[in-house]
């Protein structure tokens, strides 16, 4: 399906997969979030290219659009909180950085595991969907080992990936409006964290969730 | 003042009710002196509930009895609520709430008894259960009435749960809700499933009757209600719970094993030992009265329980005695702790209290509550002349009839344990009513509320006198009384049916008449002759001192032999502590403080609470408040369904 070759396409997945271990690594937020940005370009190179090839013009105009939306504006809306917030580093809860890129690496072989009678029907797809569901996993990691409220927000932002990933390679192009709202959403929830983490910021004077703690009933 | 508008809504609302309960009397009375068949194949009707469904309704002799019971329960405690609400009004109290619940309770009792289907019972069921829910609660501005209430409602609640169980799992037995078809298929089930909808039905139904050990919520609804509440759900509502034991047990899942009947004997004598023993150290004026429902619950249940056994060991005469005993007793019963709910509630009026340390002298000041609280003790404690008496010697004769038709020899052993435990009842409560009655009304007033006490208004004391006449007459003219026993007994028997007082067994009572009339005579005799004699009444002699009312016995006092002899089982903790002012010899005071404790809420309840509060503290650990803990759920999940997907 993909205007490139094998190699080429298996590049690619190598790259997202990269950078979502990288991601998992990182020690500061600002990387991770470069990290992602990375990965998300890529992502949206990988639908661009499906466009030209099956000259499919709402296709290339969408994958531009994601491109801006999800490459530009959200970086710069979580740059600026992370100004505001002066926030630096991860702050790693239950498991460090080296243990976690193990877990996330164990994460991966259980998704070529977990993928394998799915991929019976498209065998050349393996790696793709594999490395989906593997994102999705490593963005739930990332969520759970971090405090930091906007680590979070990248796992999120991590596991739409993975998902957009998935649907890409299971469904061979979902229906637009679905892409679209998909992209849509998740901007929309990225404005809504920002809000959110400035009020956490007001109330505890710090991103870290463990403060949340005390809402609970 | 009373607001003019508000009486006459009062006296017209509580008019309706008394009239619809008239109405339905004399139409019933009407109907059965016609006679027919239906009294013992039942009349069935039924009212369209929408989308192809309808609820089924059936009248026969044993929905005629508890009718009878319940329309005259309805009647008086109406009548008698005309006088009780006035105080509501006086205090500017909203009685709206009170006239709903009302009449939707005494609707949905009357919908319980004509139930002739699972989905029909549920249903008014459940509505009976709210409806009195919200008449306890009436008295909401006191936290202990809230609390009362709510005990109740998680009670009643969770007995339903076991309804529902038994009523789902012959529904998907039979695909029917119908009585009949559950009867048709109750012969192919096995043993295990039939003792299970027993156990399920026992407890259920249980609950609502006050057993021991599910009675826990009983005292404290019973006494936190109005009065005229608090007769209708200890005179009726208890009894409306055994009418579906026999309606559902007996009628429908047929004779059963033999250990049914040993449960009921035993559950029975065990609430009516309980009952009264707490009964009798109670000194809150109607939760001792509450207690004492417990105990007639516990004999009641005890006839049940000996019918039961005459069953299986097809003994019909010992089942009749039984069900002759039952039914006497249900009415007589319905009748005296209405009369004495109603005493209670006058004293209330009056002083604005229920302790009874607060009490006393109070026969001078209500003479004719204090007279009519009399003939109710007369017949609570089962004293000969009165209907009482009789019911209890019919359950007496009934299980020692069982006695002798045994060829186990286990039985032998404990039926006359049984006949023995309830004479022990019977003896006790004579105490606990002694004490009702002569610390409420003789001796001089403990308290200045209870020296001021003024007799309630004549449509209180009217009605306690009422119902203490028609007590008397059901003895008066026990031929009219075993007419009426005579059309349940009609359904439940099978096989010939004769008229019970043509018959052997009833025959002894017909001569209740003859007692109670010899002695009307004699106390005329003796009145008569001793006014000719010359009486001088002076003060009482007290070595030259006067009297106070610390002098006499106390509440606590009176019954103090039974809570130092049953200890154990009162969970009796006294503690006397004397001040000596420093000396060994002259005492300066002596205080005693005792408390009593439901060993079977330690026993049953409080475990049963304490390990559902553990366990609900073992999921709560699920909701730690951390935002890692709940992600760690999602990834767990995902791969869990991932890998028991693929």
């Amino acid at each position: 399906m993909v205007g490139f070759s094998d190699s080429t396409l298996n590049l690619v997945l190598l790259i997202l997969l990269g950078s979502g271990l990288m991601m998992v690594y990182s020690a500061r937020v600002i990387n991770a979030l470069n990290w992602w940005t990375i990965q998300t370009v890529f992502v949206s190179l990988l639908l661009i290219a499906e466009g030209i090839h099956n000259d499919a013009t709402e296709i290339i105009i969408f994958g531009i659009l994601l491109l801006i939306a999800k490459a530009g504006i959200i970086p710069i809306l979580l740059r600026r909180v992370l100004k505001t917030s002066r926030t630096v580093w991860v702050g790693e809860i239950f498991l460090k950085r080296a243990m976690s890129l193990v877990v996330a690496g164990g994460l991966t072989l259980l998704s070529y595991v977990i993928t394998e009678p799915m991929l019976a029907l498209h065998p050349s797809y393996r790696n793709g969907l594999a490395i989906a569901i593997a994102l999705i996993f490593c963005g739930l990691l990332l969520m759970m080992t971090r405090k930091i409220s906007m680590v979070q927000v990248l796992g999120v932002l991590l596991i739409d990936n993975g998902i957009f990933l998935a649907g890409f390679f299971l469904t061979q192009g979902m229906p637009l409006l679905v892409e679209l709202g998909a992209a849509f959403d998740i901007l929309v929830g990225v404005v809504i964290v920002g809000i959110l983490s400035k009020q956490m910021l007001e109330t505890y004077d710090s991103l870290n969730v463990d403060h949340m703690r005390s809402l609970k009933g | 003042m009373v607001n003019k508008e508000s009486q006459s809504v009062r006296q017209l609302l509580m008019s309706i009710s008394v009239a619809l309960a008239a109405v339905g009397l004399v139409w019933g009375t009407f109907l059965i002196s016609q006679g027919g068949e239906w009294i013992k194949t039942g009349w069935r009707f039924s009212t369209d509930a929408g989308a192809g469904l309808s609820l089924t309704w059936k009248m026969d002799g044993l929905t005629v009895f508890f009718l009878f019971i319940l329309l005259l329960g309805q009647g008086l405690s109406s009548l008698y609520a005309v006088g009780y609400l006035k105080e509501y009004e006086e205090k500017k109290k909203s009685l709206v709430s009170f006239y709903v619940p009302w009449f939707l309770f005494l609707g949905s009792m009357v919908g319980v008894l004509l139930a002739d289907d699972g989905f029909t019972f549920l249903l008014t069921w459940e509505m009976m259960s709210l409806f009195s829910f919200f008449l306890v609660l009436y008295e909401h501005d006191e936290p202990q009435n809230r609390k009362s209430a709510y005990i109740y409602l998680v009670m009643t609640h969770v007995a339903t749960i076991f309804l529902f169980a038994a009523t789902l799992f012959l529904q998907a037995k039979t695909g029917s809700f119908a009585f009949q078809e559950w009867a048709n298929v109750v012969p192919s089930l096995s043993t295990i499933e039939l003792n299970l909808i027993f156990v399920a039905l026992f407890i259920g139904l249980g609950t609502k009757a006050g057993f021991v050990p599910f009675h826990i919520w009983l005292p404290y609804a019973h006494s936190a209600a109005p009065s005229p509440v608090s007769a209708l759900m200890s005179g009726v509502m208890v009894k409306v719970a055994l009418y579906l034991m026999i309606r559902l047990v007996w009628l429908t899942l047929g004779p059963g094993p033999v250990w049914w009947g040993w449960l009921f004997l035993i559950v029975g004598a065990f609430s009516a030992v309980v009952g009264i023993l707490a009964a009798s150290t109670q000194s809150d004026l109607k939760k001792l009265l509450a207690f004492s429902t417990i105990e007639n619950v516990g004999i009641l249940t005890m006839a049940l329980g000996s019918a039961f056994l005459a069953r299986s060991w097809n003994s019909s005469w010992a089942m009749d005695l039984a069900f002759i005993a039952f039914f006497w007793h249900t009415l007589q019963h319905m009748l005296f702790k209405t009369l004495l709910f109603m005493g209670a509630g006058n004293i209330i009026q009056a002083t604005h209290t229920r302790n009874l340390e607060r009490l006393g002298g109070l026969l001078r000041r209500m003479p004719k509550t204090g007279f009519a609280a009399l003939l109710g003790i007369v017949g609570i404690t089962a004293l000969p002349p009165l209907g009482g008496f009789w019911g209890e010697l019919m359950l007496f004769q009934s299980l020692w009839e069982n006695t002798i038709h045994l060829s186990d020899g286990w039985s032998k052993v404990f039926l006359p344990l049984a006949i023995g435990i309830l004479a022990l009842v019977g003896g006790l409560s004579i105490a606990t009513f002694v004490k009702w009655f002569g610390i409420s009304f003789l001796g001089q007033a403990r308290s200045p509320a209870a020296a001021s006490a003024k007799e309630s208004d004549p449509v209180q004391t009217m009605v306690p006198l009422v119902v203490g006449g028609l007590a008397a007459l059901t003895v008066l003219w026990p031929a009219m009384t075993l007419a009426l026993i005579n059309l349940p007994l009609s359904v439940i028997r099978t096989g010939d049916v004769i008229g019970i007082s043509s018959s052997a067994v009833g025959k002894p009572l017909l001569m209740s008449s003859v007692y109670l009339g010899v002695i009307l005579l004699l106390t005329t005799v003796i009145v008569l002759l001793t006014k000719r004699a010359t009486r001088k009444v002076t003060a009482t002699w007290n070595c030259g001192a006067a009297l106070t009312p610390s002098m006499q016995y106390t509440a606590g006092g009176i019954t103090n032999p039974i809570r130092v002899l049953f200890a154990k089982v009162l969970g009796s903790r006294p503690k006397v502590k004397g001040d000596f002012a420093g000396t060994q010899y002259s005492l300066r005071s002596l205080t005693y403080t005792g408390s009593v404790k439901e060993v079977t809420e330690d026993i049953f309840i409080r475990p049963l609470i304490r390990g559902l509060l553990w366990s609900s503290a073992q999921v709560r650990k699920l909701q730690s408040g951390s935002i890692h803990l709940y992600l760690a759920y999602l990834l767990v999940t995902l791969v869990a369904v991932l890998i028991l997907g693929s």
